[in-house]
């Protein structure tokens, strides 16, 4: 067989063997206020591992909610949500916590970098849980600043960083524990448009490199267009996964 | 040039979180020290009041001292000299009897002021030796303690005046107990014309004869004369007088207080503290933080600030403590005594503090809602 046509072989193999399954959810609602306020009504969803997908759709209509029961934040009312192969139903809250740190990335809109610590510190703030030693610390949170181009920036407390800036070392610090999976909600919703185009360019870069799955819950279509596949919500429901 | 970026420790996340309102950290500590202050300072009077006692004991070789039953105070014990000194000369183990008189005068233009009438002849006056002058001779002579002399501005040579009594100084004592130091001592019979107490005697010093156990002694003279109370040891002491005892209850009384105010103090701190880092709660959680954890950060936050008062308490404790020893009006009465215990005390009590303050709130920022909490505005 020709190295050609060896190849193309394994690239069929490979686009015909069963992708890993990163999010799969099914039936999943979720109510508040004793049931009055409808956020997800049997809301099904699979991401594959190492996809970057947005989730879009009006405000209210249940993005952060899905969002927050993938990474274990909160509990469905009912359905099924498995994240790598984990039921997360059945965790317990400790179990949960360590779930989190050891799987999930978290990239905020409005960054929540701790105010009082600098931006090497706010990237260090996931290892602390980790166990991680804190020489290893020390250079994680310097590459990974490096990596967001913030290394001329480590030592400057949160409110001294422009927006971009801060998102920046927000999704450095979500990559802190090396998760399999990077929730941004929001992430440009803060910043203007060049800042917001250079935050999600980075993030896509990191999820293609690291191949990592990445999940954006956005209102702005320019956004989601960013990613590899948009799904939209409406009314506590996908339409179209 | 940037420095190098240290590592970043949970205690050093808890560290950073008081300095971000150094001010409200400091007048918290400082509201928890006040209750320390009161704590130290008083332990160490109390302490001081204790030694000073024990050791007035065994001045001048005495082994016990025997009191009247019955008082509340021991300067209001009221003996009969003679029939005590017979009394007690006939028990086995007693070697000698000696005769005082322990009362409070005005001096000069002080108020109050220890003054002991003794006798010459007795044992107990015979070992006190004056480091300046020499022992009365007169009826109108009379000895100062150092601190009484600093006190009156007096020296050897001068005159005082005792109501309507005037004396001279003939010498000058020093024994190492300011509230012996801090009075005068003047022949027992001047003494007992001067306060219409004819042969009446507050104590009787007692020395044992060699070997005499004073356990004994004391079961002895307190079985065969019910009049008598016998002290043969400072714990015995409450048996003429509770002031040690009252003292005692007032630290146990002024910790309590602290500890409650104290409490309240750290509690509103940590409370508000928890509220407006909420969003940073949920923050942490998010990344992965434990409820643990988090608990955690908020007592020893809470603990931090309690050692800090601890530090502050027991600094300006000991300040207002040594303030007693050179104010005027107080200056006879108070040793304060210091030592591992009493910081270890105030310790204790500042952690007690930090617990009692810091339980709530951080039980309450354990009970966030990581979604909530990442909501809150």
């Amino acid at each position: 067989m020709s190295r050609t046509a060896e190849l193309a072989a394994a690239a069929l193999e490979a686009a015909a063997a069963p992708r890993e399954i990163a999010v799969r959810a099914r039936g999943l609602v979720k109510s508040f206020e004793r049931g009055s306020i409808v956020a997800l009504d049997r809301a099904d969803l699979t991401i594959h591992a190492g996809e970057a997908i947005a989730i879009a759709g009006p405000s209210g209509c249940g993005k952060s909610t899905l969002l927050n029961l993938i990474a274990a934040l909160d509990r469905p009312d009912a359905g099924e949500i498995e994240v790598f192969g984990t039921s997360l139903r059945s965790l317990t809250r400790k179990q949960a916590d360590l779930f989190r740190s050891g799987t999930i990335g978290f990239v905020f809109q409005l960054h929540n970098l701790l105010p009082h610590l600098t931006a090497h510190e706010n990237v260090q703030i996931p290892m602390v849980r980790a166990g991680i030693s804190a020489e290893q610390r020390v250079s994680r949170a310097s590459m990974l600043l490096d990596r967001v181009e913030m290394s001329h920036r480590v030592n400057n407390l949160p409110p001294t960083l422009s927006g971009g800036e801060r998102q920046r070392v927000a999704v450095a610090r979500a990559l802190a524990n090396h998760p399999r999976l990077i929730l941004a909600d929001e992430p440009t919703g803060s910043l203007d448009t060049r800042s917001g185009s250079q935050v999600l360019d980075l993030m896509r870069q990191i999820q293609r490199e690291d191949g990592v799955t990445l999940v954006i819950v956005t209102h702005d279509l320019q956004v989601a267009q960013s990613a590899s596949r948009v799904v939209h919500m409406r009314d506590g429901r996908i339409t179209d996964a | 040039m940037n420095r190098a970026p240290r590592a970043l420790t949970f205690s050093g996340v808890t560290v950073r979180n008081l300095m971000r309102q150094p001010m409200r950290t400091m007048l918290t500590a400082l509201g928890v020290s006040v209750g320390v202050i009161a704590v130290v300072a008083l332990a160490a009077i109390s302490r001081g009041f204790w030694d000073m006692t024990s050791m007035a004991l065994r001045l001048g070789g005495c082994d016990l001292l025997v009191f009247q039953t019955g008082v509340a105070a021991d300067i209001l014990s009221s003996l009969e000299e003679k029939a005590t000194r017979a009394a007690l000369a006939s028990v086995d183990a007693v070697e000698a009897v000696a005769g005082a008189i322990f009362t409070v005068q005005p001096v000069n233009d002080q108020p109050f002021m220890v003054v002991i009438g003794a006798r010459e002849d007795d044992f107990s006056y015979r070992q006190l030796k004056p480091t300046q002058g020499r022992k009365p001779q007169r009826p109108d002579e009379l000895m100062v303690g150092r601190v009484a002399a600093q006190t009156l501005c007096v020296k050897v040579g001068d005159k005082i005046r005792m109501g309507r009594h005037e004396f001279t100084i003939s010498g000058m004592f020093e024994l190492g107990l300011v509230v012996v130091d801090g009075g005068v001592m003047i022949d027992l019979d001047v003494l007992q014309e001067m306060t219409n107490r004819q042969d009446q005697i507050t104590a009787a010093p007692v020395k044992l004869k060699p070997g005499a156990d004073r356990r004994a002694a004391v079961e002895e003279i307190e079985r065969r004369f019910p009049e008598f109370k016998a002290i043969s040891e400072v714990e015995e002491y409450v048996k003429v007088d509770r002031g040690l005892v009252i003292m005692q209850a007032l630290v146990w009384g002024v910790s309590g207080i602290a500890v409650l105010v104290g409490g309240l103090v750290v509690l509103n701190t940590m409370w508000m503290s928890v509220f407006e880092r909420t969003r940073e709660i949920g923050i942490l959680r998010a990344l992965g933080w434990s409820r643990r954890r988090v608990v955690g950060m908020i007592l020893m936050e809470s603990a931090l600030i309690s050692l800090l008062a601890a530090a502050m308490g027991s600094v300006l404790g000991v300040a207002v403590a040594q303030l007693a020893t050179v104010m005027h009006i107080t200056e006879q009465f108070v040793q304060p005594v210091y030592g591992p215990a009493l910081f270890g005390w105030a310790t204790l009590l500042a952690v007690a503090i930090g617990a009692l303050g810091g339980v709530i709130p951080s039980w309450r920022a354990s009970t966030f809602s990581p979604v909530e909490a990442l909501r809150y505005e």
